[in-house]
């Protein structure tokens, strides 16, 4: 069990590094020099190669991501060009937003779709499963950022239920905060809830097909304790891998709908960033969502076992 | 009504239909009758389609979605079950008709301990008291031979092997003393010595309890020994029923001998000539796969396949090489064939080293060995036609041109027994004995001169088996190849071979001609494989006898010598002449 | 035709999504060589009209003929998603194949970059790809491309460790194939099925993630029409003309219902036990 938990966690290490090269590669294959947007208009070649040795522009390559990489570690992620402040402040500033959007509709997808799915599953081919596939397969062909518009356009602005700009954390106020949150997390969330509903009848199916169901009913038991016992513990755990997946399209869905209701986290920082060339900033968000995103599905992965004893190792 | 009270379950004409959402059916059991007599053992027989699964879930109401009871009555006990709504059924299911399935791998709940498993059972039926459910869990436990019963409560099924589970579901089934045990080929999973154990304690508990049973099996030598009464049923119809006595020794129907019939029986085998030199000959060949680090800096464990096994194959001879799941039978064909690398040893074909590296003579080698594998549904690609599959070998030998291609395809196709017009056919359209068949053809278009069949037969009914083994010899005839023939099945092995090679977990037990094998065996690992299986004989009258194989005792001064087991060291060394057999080194 | 014959039989969804696909299809050529209006006039005399007359589906802030723009639209956005996609299967298949097909070393090198792929949220990846390469069309098909090739290597590459335990590639083998003749006779065409499904949904992501870009400023720059980037620009008009938020968002919306039906289907197709008897 330790063993493979740590198997699991040590595997990590090389897809971060690698992905910490591709950030560094990519930043690196954008045209111009980047000392050149810290010095701006001045045209003193000067000028332009002390800012080059000031961001260690000067060194091979190798050096400069081994230099890039080590700060990362320490937590200096640089500096923004746009407003001079460091870039790991930046971040830290805008992750609660983002954080907050992400695990709500997370949150609202499980409790929502599980559910759903796994009576679409059991009930399979009536009407209500039929009532389920269809709203799920309606709400996977409408884009998140479509249903925002729409929500801004008839709920905040047209019939002004709710406010359509500005924000206020939950963290300060509980229910102002919730109430700039709702909008965001409808139009973020309708696309999983179809997804994981859809995974969550699929693998109900699969385990009611399964002998050991049959077993169960032949030693006489009722079809809500077979449900209950025997299909949902073993439906779950494959559901809880789509989870991952999940928090991957909401990590990236979350970018325009922050853009979207001008909610100040982590994408619409990187979106802002992006457009004024701040690569600092790119760069730090990128590698900070990538370390969040593979914890989290390390830490899946390490929750596995508990609902699979199967894999037990 | 006079024969209720002797009958536990009566059958009477019985439909099953298979509905589809426009109301159309097509009857997947038609109009079956069946009696139990209480306290028997009584088998249900037939091959696959016969409908004898289907049969067995109707009576405890757990047929698949679609498919219905559309005539019949059902009583059992004195209640008739076809009046029964799905809530009368569950308080039949599990206190008095117990319910074991086929694969012991998927009927137990991965997700939940065994213990837990079991005590589903007894609380929904009974009213005893917690303490009480865990110590009838516990006893039984105990009593289907689980060491350390308390432990085995807290684990999960994944920790045990098939056998092991099949006794836990004995367990829990039997635990709510049922007046019907319906077991549905209950071991067909497990290898014969563990098949025989399960079996043994099946009976001997359903005996103490005076639980009868339904047992449905496609194996003869299973019903000959166990069950006192059998149906015999194909494509969904009862052909007949009787005593095993009656049925057996005076079969009343041609479908019933036939089925006899098929059964593999030894036959004459001329036994070639011994050349100067073996078509074949492996020396010391080791097979050892990589295992899984536990840390990621301790050794990889290793797990050695085979262990250092050296053969020789006669031109024209069949050598079989038998063992049970786990010995290293296939990974050692796979190796001398080249299909699977080895760690050590050399392949020699007629005197001449065969490196499976070397690319130009792995060209060469495919004119020399083919190949016929178990599973013709996995064998032949599905997006191929049947003439594209048999004639893929000359695309890579010669340059053939299309004329000539289709010619030797047609010919091969009429050597195996296909119709010409299945030539355009896909794998899928064929039955099981035809795609072997298409296999067969696939290997001796390459006019080889070894063809490894690995397990060839399995996967067959027995009258296919019969068939298909017949075309293998009759081909052999024809074009004098060898064969090197990897088994499970001892009647398939004694019907076939030449000489016999016993393996056990990579290692070989025993090698003899297969006369000496069958009826002098040595090796007490060889004489268990024996006495687990069954034989069926003609008596000579129209008749036949099914019992367990009595294995002949060892000859005079061959009782007493070191045999080789598990954990000592290892030789093999020449008993008799031409008898060889694995001793503890000294 | 037979197959598509059984493929229709019994499956109103497929039939309906094969409808609303055809119908943007024709929409994507029509819009190539003829549309009511210039898509790309400016018209200030005309600005937003709401539907009807002389204006099908009305006009934006500039006056130009939102029907003009969205049937130009169903082109770019549609010849996006599906050369992205494109990429996306070809590169993942090979990559997928090899690793499947040789295991080992190979495998272990190719699954290390695809886990950093596949750690990047593919949106996201997108983003920065475009962040690095510039917006505009090819910078996008190559964002996608690249960002949903690691799904696509990953189905390969399980299919393919599947299909080697089946013994049809052993016995092309012992038939004198090699490896590369088996990897493309055998191993190959039996992975068309999954690559057909993961593809057809992998498009519904291409075109919901391109209209995003387009949606973010980042796909192809205007004046060029695409469905996102007029859902984009019309967003402060969006009160007082809905029909600019409707008409782009609604063809959207259609395009994935379509393809998430047609995917559905196939799936189906392919894999008889998840059938709706």
């Amino acid at each position: 069990m330790w063993a493979y938990a740590l198997k699991r966690i040590v595997s990590a290490i090389p897809t971060m590094i690698l992905a910490s090269v591709m950030v560094f590669g990519l930043m690196r294959l954008i045209p111009g020099d980047p000392a050149m947007l810290f010095i701006g208009e001045i045209d003193d070649p000067a000028v332009l190669e002390a800012k080059r040795r000031e961001l260690g522009l000067d060194q091979p390559l190798v050096m400069q991501y081994l230099n890039w990489a080590g700060g990362m570690l320490r937590g200096d992620m640089g500096v923004s060009v746009q407003t001079g402040r460091p870039v790991a402040g930046e971040i830290a500033a805008a992750f609660p937003v983002t954080a907050i959007v992400v695990v709500v509709a997370t949150a609202l997808a499980a409790l929502v779709a599980i559910p759903a799915g796994i009576v679409a599953g059991w009930k399979q081919n009536s009407k209500t499963d039929a009532t389920i596939v269809s709203i799920a397969t309606l709400c996977l062909s409408i884009p998140g950022f479509w249903t925002a518009l729409l929500l801004l356009t008839f709920l905040g602005a047209k019939w002004k239920l709710l406010p359509t700009v500005g924000y206020v954390s939950v963290f300060d106020d509980a229910r102002a905060g919730a109430i700039y949150l709702i909008m965001p997390v409808i139009a973020l969330v309708l696309t999983e809830v179809a997804v994981l509903t859809r995974m969550s009848r699929a693998s109900t199916i699969e385990v009611m097909g399964l002998e050991y169901v049959t077993h169960a009913r032949a030693k006489g038991m009722g079809e809500r304790r077979v449900l209950w016992r025997h299909v949902f513990p073993n439906a779950f755990a494959p559901t809880l891998t789509v989870l991952g997946l999940i928090l991957g399209h909401l990590l990236g869905g979350v970018v325009v709908i922050e853009q979207m209701f001008s909610l100040p986290g982590l994408g619409r920082l990187m979106v802002g960033a992006i457009f004024a060339r701040d690569y600092a900033i790119v760069q730090g968000v990128l590698i900070f969502i990538v370390v969040i995103y593979v914890v989290l599905n390390t830490v899946i992965d390490l929750l596995y076992p508990v609902f699979d004893p199967r894999v037990k190792l | 009504m006079d024969t209720m009270s002797e009958n536990l379950l009566e059958v009477r004409g019985l439909t099953l239909a298979l509905q589809n959402r426009f109301g159309l059916y097509r009857e997947i059991i038609q109009d079956v009758n069946l009696n139990l007599k209480q306290g028997h053992v009584h088998a249900v027989v037939g091959e696959s389609g016969s409908g004898k699964t289907m049969l067995a879930r109707s009576l405890v109401g757990l047929l698949p979605r679609g498919i219905a009871r559309v005539a019949g009555s059902v009583a059992f006990d004195g209640e008739h079950l076809d009046r029964f709504s799905e809530k009368d059924f569950r308080h039949i299911r599990g206190p008095r008709i117990g319910f074991v399935f086929q694969e012991p791998m998927l009927s137990l709940n991965p997700a939940i301990t065994v213990g837990n498993q079991m005590r589903e059972g007894l609380r929904l039926h009974t009213r005893l008291s917690r303490a009480e459910v865990d110590e009838t869990c516990l006893a039984m436990l105990a009593r289907v031979g689980i060491r350390n019963p308390k432990g085995a409560f807290h684990a999960y099924p994944s920790e045990y092997s098939g056998g092991m589970r099949q006794r836990i579901m004995l367990a829990s089934v039997l635990a709510l003393k049922p007046r019907l045990l319906i077991a549905d080929e209950p071991t067909t999973a497990l290898d014969a010595i563990i098949q025989r154990e399960v079996l043994d304690l099946m009976a001997e508990m359903t005996r103490e309890s005076g639980t009868s049973v339904l047992l449905i099996t496609h194996d003869l030598g299973l019903v000959g020994e166990y069950a006192q009464d059998v149906t015999v049923m194909r494509h969904g119809s009862v052909v007949e029923e009787g005593s095993i006595a009656d049925t057996f020794r005076r079969p009343q129907q041609e479908y019933t001998r036939l089925l006899l019939a098929a059964s593999p029986k030894r036959a004459d085998r001329k036994t070639p000539a011994p050349a100067l030199a073996p078509l074949l000959s492996v020396h010391d060949l080791s097979v050892t796969f990589a295992g899984r680090r536990k840390w990621p800096w301790s050794p990889r464990g290793v797990f050695q396949a085979v262990h250092s096994v050296s053969l020789e194959l006669q031109e024209g001879e069949n050598l079989a090489i038998v063992g049970e799941s786990g010995s290293g039978k296939t990974t050692l064909g796979r190796a001398i064939t080249g299909l699977q690398s080895y760690t050590d040893g050399r392949v020699m074909v007629d005197g001449v080293h065969f490196d499976p590296r070397d690319r130009r003579q792995w060209q060469q080698m495919r004119s020399v060995m083919q190949v016929v594998f178990q599973d013709p549904a996995s064998s032949l690609n599905p997006r191929f036609r049947i003439g594209a599959l048999i004639g893929e070998g000359l695309r890579h030998s010669e340059r053939c041109d299309p004329r000539e291609t289709k010619a030797r395809v047609l010919a091969c196709m009429r050597d195996v027994g296909l119709e010409e017009s299945q030539i355009d056919k896909f794998p899928h359209e064929l039955s099981g004995g035809q795609k072997q068949r298409v296999a067969i053809a696939r290997a001796i278009i390459m006019k080889p001169r070894i063809i490894l069949a690995d397990e060839p037969v399995s996967a067959l009914d027995l009258t296919v088996q019969a068939q298909v083994l017949k075309v293998m010899m009759e081909l052999q005839e024809k074009f004098g190849f060898s064969f090197l023939f990897v088994s499970h099945d001892l009647a398939v092995v004694e019907r076939v071979a030449n000489r016999v090679m016993v393996m056990r977990h990579g290692r070989v037990i025993e090698v003899a001609s297969r006369d000496r094998i069958f009826d002098r065996p040595l090796h007490p690992y060889t004489r268990r494989l024996l006495s687990a299986s069954a034989v069926v004989a003609e008596d000579g009258k129209g008749g036949f006898d099914v019992a367990a194989r009595r294995v002949p005792d060892r000859p005079a001064g061959l009782e007493d010598l070191p045999y080789y087991q598990d954990g000592s060291a290892y030789r093999i060394a020449e008993a008799e002449p031409d008898h060889f057999v694995a001793l503890a080194k000294d | 035709m037979s197959i598509l014959n059984r493929f229709l039989t019994n499956r109103l969804n497929a039939s309906l999504g094969l409808m609303l696909i055809s119908v943007f299809l024709l929409a994507a050529i029509l819009g190539s060589v003829w549309t009511p209006h210039d898509p790309l006039l400016v018209n200030f005399g005309d600005r937003l009209r709401p539907p009807g007359g002389d204006y099908w589906l009305g006009t934006d802030q500039y006056g130009r003929d939102t029907f003009s723009r969205i049937l130009v639209g169903a082109r770019e956005s549609l010849t996006i998603s599906s050369l992205s996609v494109a990429v996306a299967v070809v590169s993942g298949t090979v990559i997928g194949a090899l690793a499947g097909y040789f295991a080992g070393l190979v495998d272990r090198a190719i699954g290390t970059v695809m886990d950093a792929l596949i750690a990047f949220p593919s949106l996201l990846l997108a983003l920065g790809i475009v962040a690095a390469v510039g917006p505009g069309k090819y910078g996008v098909i190559v964002a996608l491309g690249v960002s949903y090739a690691p799904g696509v290597a990953r189905i390969v590459r399980a299919t393919v460790m599947s299909l080697r335990g089946r013994d049809f590639i052993d016995s092309a083998r012992a038939l004198g194939n090699s490896h590369a003749s088996t990897l493309i006779r055998h191993v190959l065409p039996n992975c068309i099925a999954p690559v057909a499904v993961i593809g057809t949904s992998l498009f519904a992501t291409a075109l919901l993630s391109e209209s995003a870009l387009a949606f973010l400023g980042l796909g192809v720059p205007p004046p060029n029409p695409t469905w996102g980037g007029m859902l984009a620009d019309t967003k402060q008009f969006a009160t007082s003309a809905v029909w600019l938020v409707l008409a782009p968002g609604l063809a959207i919306s259609m395009t994935l219902l379509a393809v998430n039906l047609l995917g559905d289907a196939l799936r189906d197709f392919f894999d008889p036990r998840m059938e709706q008897v």
